[in-house]
């Protein structure tokens, strides 16, 4: 009011000025909002637009150049020292021995391939890692939370623990310390129900292939799918359209699960393809089953394996060597024991351990730790015809190890039911026929020269092969799915699935490392839930476990995915200390790479690179998960 | 402006950093004063740290007797233990002058990892360690057994290539380091360790009971260990391949540690005076001191008194020598003359 409101602001928002009628109108020129009045032009380098693109030319200018030159003086020095800059190695032959191959792979193929077999390999770690972590860390996170004194100060004492020790002591602890010197060894591993076998090799489980008899499975599969995502759409339908909260997936599982079962059912067994032989390697003990085109009995070239076939393997009678082991699980040096390779019981009509040479053995007799395949050898001093202790055979005297006198496992009625594996081979234990022992100088001989190593042809029968066991292969009509349960044919798994010592000392390590920050992020997560909406839940009458899962989780889930998707991220990274569990991963096939080709650039950055893709599509897939689950505001 | 500054300061570093150095290493060693070796510390009898902190081994002594020849003094070494995947980056940066470290010589270490082999000090192949009573006794016998192996070396690749080409299958075990390895071979988780045949002599002593173990006769592969440098340097790659050629020669002529001065005043033998710097300028064309290859000798020793000191009878090893005797002497070590 009044004279404030006449009074004309000056300064800004004014606008232009406007020339006072009868004034001379000056050119005005509109620098940055303000204008003035002189009529001369501000020079560029005082013009601050300008200036500032300049700038930004200068310095993307100072960015290229230094990059060029950091490029330039990284591959000189690097043609200067010969190291290899480009990435043609890879498609050399790699020649590196892989123990565990997701994906057929053998040491004749490319160094490329060997890399991916790495990558599958670090996937395999990372993601089960993961689930496992995500679910002891929440197991972990609510105990420190629960009301029990002593689920809280366990749960305390192991985050505080393992959160402290270094990741690489612990995967070392859990490989070294605790799964290859505590658990029994292959020849003596345990068998637990389901047809599991366990010893510091790892744990082998039966699992289920789809045999070469899959295909017949196929179309009730197809028809199975089709009418289950049926069901699944219109059950959602009906549940929608009636308001009711439920699953659909449920019934739509059922359903196909059914028609599939029936379909398994009606597909029954189908023949193998017509000309499918099998040969048998007497020397190693292996049966390759496989579709012989031409008929002469031998696998040539271009001839099918197949993979995940039942055979059923009969041996008339045969003889196995013993395959001891010196040092015993007790850490004490026995030289008494001797093993053979495990047999089950009602794989043998008859089976006797005798002395190959009864007259040095005078005196001693056999005790069964397992019968017949594990025992000890013994002088009975007491004469009571029981193995005591004390009465074992020492180190010193002529019979200083069982084996010396020539222990003899005869087998007759063997029977073994075997799955072959991806390559079509099945493996028996190496029986002989029991007759003279075949000469020791095939292969092997002293200071033999490799070139003569490899003239020696692979499948033709080497000099002093010993004579034909009577080995008989019956290959049933299979089913559409196989069970492969393992077996120890001489002194690894065969069969089934094998979970290696490795791969578990690496996964026990992560898993529990992760699940220890896990668990801390959990707890926080549901500490931030306001208590609020606790009591509100118990005012409308929630039991405390349905307060948990419907009210306080999903809310402290939106708070907990964000850090949690750095510790998988982490996890996947940390799998990098494979190598400490002797467990062959990305990192594990990168530095071989390296120091076989001595291209460690090229593989360096392929390195990182794979590393950034996992990472990268991981947390991309989780960022979509926390997208949906972020709140709506209405 | 001080942002300014600090740009200028980078450009330049980075520009700078572009000059090619063009001088030979030997005479770089010689100005530094001190040899850098690259060497293993982890396999007794070749390179290793005695209970005094220092490095002992074949292996070692060639570091010692190349600094005797180019410095004068056999213990002006700086030795650098380095694991077997980072032995050649080591050598390709310039970060030892010479690799000493049990490394075979082949053909792609030669070619695309950029080293240049000096003479084979130790003819070595690969071999099995397997435990005595475990039935194991030819190559045919590993089918189906767990083999022990360290990443990172040519064994890994002879193992596949050999027991794949005799179709025996395997379960290999890849470990990091040898230390590992052998003892996870200790412990039963596999059944037999490859290596090459003296670092399975090495490592068979460090085993709970040595006694129980065995080396199987059959060799699958040619290993010829000798020292390492990198490519592009001829004057230090010849001075280092000369040295170890006068430490056999030395040998040859019967001169040891104790004879060797002695033999320099009174030689008549020309290879020999030639060799000891007495006359001629054949060692000093090498740009070494003319004493150089007579004070390697006197300072270090000879070829047999090296082998025998660090791997002979009267250590645990006792390794025969095998392919490494003279070649007049039945084995296969032959060095060019001094001429």
């Amino acid at each position: 009011m009044g004279d404030a409101c006449e009074r004309v602001p000056h300064g800004f928002g004014t606008g232009p000025a406007r020339p006072r009628a009868g004034t001379i109108p000056t050119r005005t020129r509109t620098v940055r909002g303000m204008s003035t009045r002189s009529g001369t032009r501000v020079p560029f380098y005082r013009n601050v637009k300008t200036l500032g693109l300049l700038a930004q030319l200068v310095f993307a200018a100072v960015v290229v150049a230094a990059a060029a030159i950091v490029y330039h003086n990284v591959s000189s020095a690097l043609a200067r020292s010969h190291i290899p800059a480009d990435f043609s190695f890879l498609r050399v032959r790699a020649g590196i021995p892989i123990a565990e191959t997701p994906i057929p792979y053998t040491p004749a193929d490319s160094y490329a391939r060997a890399f991916l077999i790495g990558v599958l390999n670090t996937l395999k770690v990372a993601l089960v890692g993961v689930l496992l972590a995500s679910v002891l860390g929440v197991v972990i996170g609510v105990m420190r939370l629960s009301a029990n004194w002593l689920l809280r100060q366990l749960a305390n004492l192991y985050v505080e623990t393992i959160r402290n020790t270094p990741l690489a002591v612990q995967i070392v602890f859990w490989y070294t310390a605790i799964l290859t010197p505590l658990p029994p060894r292959i020849l003596s591993a345990v068998r637990w129900p389901g047809g599991v076998l366990v010893s510091n090799q790892g744990v082998a489980l039966p699992w289920l292939y789809p045999s070469p008899a899959f295909a017949s499975w196929l179309p009730y599969l197809g028809v199975a799918a089709v009418l289950g995502s049926a069901a699944f759409v219109v059950r959602r339908r009906q549940l929608r359209r009636a308001d009711r909260p439920g699953n659909a997936l449920g019934p739509a599982l059922l359903v196909a699960l059914a028609l599939a079962a029936i379909g398994y059912l009606l597909s029954g067994t189908t023949p193998l393809p017509r000309g499918t032989a099998t040969s048998f390697r007497q020397v190693s003990g292996i049966a390759t089953v496989f579709v012989d085109a031409n008929g002469d009995g031998k696998v040539d070239d271009g001839e099918r394996r197949l993979a995940f076939t039942p055979v059923v393997v009969r041996v008339a009678k045969g003889v196995l060597t013993t395959q001891t082991q010196d040092l015993s699980e007790s850490r004490r040096i026995d030289y008494g024991r001797f093993r053979f390779p495990p047999l089950r019981q009602g794989e043998y009509a008859k089976a006797t351990v005798v002395f190959a040479d009864p007259a040095r053995a005078a005196g001693l007799s056999i005790a069964y730790l397992h019968q017949p395949y594990q025992g000890i050898v013994y002088r009975d001093a007491n004469g009571n015809g029981r193995f005591d202790p004390g009465e074992e055979l020492s180190s010193s005297g002529a019979t200083k190890r069982g084996y010396a006198v020539g222990l003899r496992l005869t087998v007759e009625g063997f029977r073994r039911r075997l799955v072959t594996d991806r390559g079509g081979l099945a493996r028996i234990p190496r029986f002989t026929t029991g007759a003279a022992q075949a000469s020791t100088t095939g292969g092997g001989g002293a200071n033999m020269s490799p070139a003569q190593l490899f003239a020696a042809p692979a499948q033709a029968p080497a000099a002093g092969e010993p004579p034909a066991l009577d080995a008989r292969f019956v290959l049933p009509a299979p089913r559409p799915v196989v069970v492969s349960r393992p077996t120890i044919p001489i002194s690894t798994y065969f069969g089934g699935i094998t979970l290696s010592s490795n791969y578990l000392a690496l996964l026990l390590g992560l898993v529990i490392y992760t699940a220890s920050f896990i668990a801390e992020i959990v707890r926080g997560g549901i500490q931030a839930v306001p208590g609020g909406q606790r009591e509100a839940a118990k005012a409308l009458g929630l039991s405390d476990l349905q307060t948990f899962r419907l009210v306080v989780f999903p809310q402290a889930l939106r708070i907990i995915l964000p850090p949690m998707i750095s510790q998988y991220l982490n996890l996947t990274k940390n799998s990098s200390l494979a190598p400490l569990a002797a467990y062959v991963e990305l990192f594990a096939i990168t530095t071989i790479i390296a120091s076989q080709t001595g291209a460690s650039v090229p593989v360096t950055i392929m390195l990182i690179a794979s590393y950034i893709v996992i990472s990268l599509v991981f947390a991309f897939v989780l960022n979509l998960v926390n997208a949906r689950l972020a709140l709506v505001e209405r | 402006m001080r942002k300014l500054a600090w740009l200028a300061t980078l450009v330049t570093l980075v520009v700078g950093s572009t000059a090619l150095a063009q001088q030979s290493l030997l005479d770089k060693v010689k100005a530094r004063g001190t040899l850098v070796c690259g060497v293993n510390n982890q396999l007794p009898g070749f390179g290793s740290v005695d209970a005094n902190g220092s490095f002992v081994g074949f292996d070692v002594d060639f570091c010692r007797a190349i600094a005797a020849a180019v410095l004068g003094d056999a213990g002006k070494v700086q030795y650098r233990p380095l694991s077997a995947q980072e032995r050649f980056t080591a050598v390709q940066t310039g970060e030892v002058d010479v690799l000493i470290r049990n490394t075979t010589w082949t053909s792609s270490r030669d070619s695309t990892v950029g080293m240049e082999f000096a003479p084979t000090t130790f003819y070595d192949g690969q071999g099995f360690l397997v435990r005595s009573d475990s039935g194991i006794n030819t190559l045919q016998d590993l089918e189906g057994r767990k083999i022990c192996v360290q990443s990172g070396t040519t064994t890994e690749k002879n193992l596949a290539d050999v027991l794949g080409a005799l179709n025996v299958s395997f379960t290999p075990v890849i470990y990091e380091n040898p230390d590992q390895a052998s003892s996870a071979y200790d412990n039963g988780a596999c059944d037999a360790f490859t290596s090459d045949k003296s670092q399975l002599a090495s490592r068979k002593t460090t085993l709970r009971d040595p006694g129980a173990h065995k080396i199987l006769d059959a060799t699958i592969s040619k290993e010829p260990l000798g020292p390492a440098v990198l490519d592009g340097d001829s004057t230090w790659f010849d001075a280092v391949k000369w040295i170890v050629f006068g430490v056999i020669t030395a040998e040859e002529y019967g001169i040891t540690s104790q004879n060797v001065e002695n033999v320099a005043k009174t030689s008549q033998n020309p290879t020999v005076r030639r060799m000891l710097g007495v006359e001629g300028d054949n060692i000093t064309g090498l740009g070494l001191p003319a004493d150089g290859i007579l004070q390697a000798i006197k300072q270090v020793g000879n070829y047999a008194e090296i082998y025998n000191r660090n791997l002979g009878p009267g250590t645990q090893f006792n390794i025969p020598r095998g392919l490494n005797k003279l070649y007049t002497n039945g084995g296969i070590l032959y060095a060019p003359p001094f001429r």
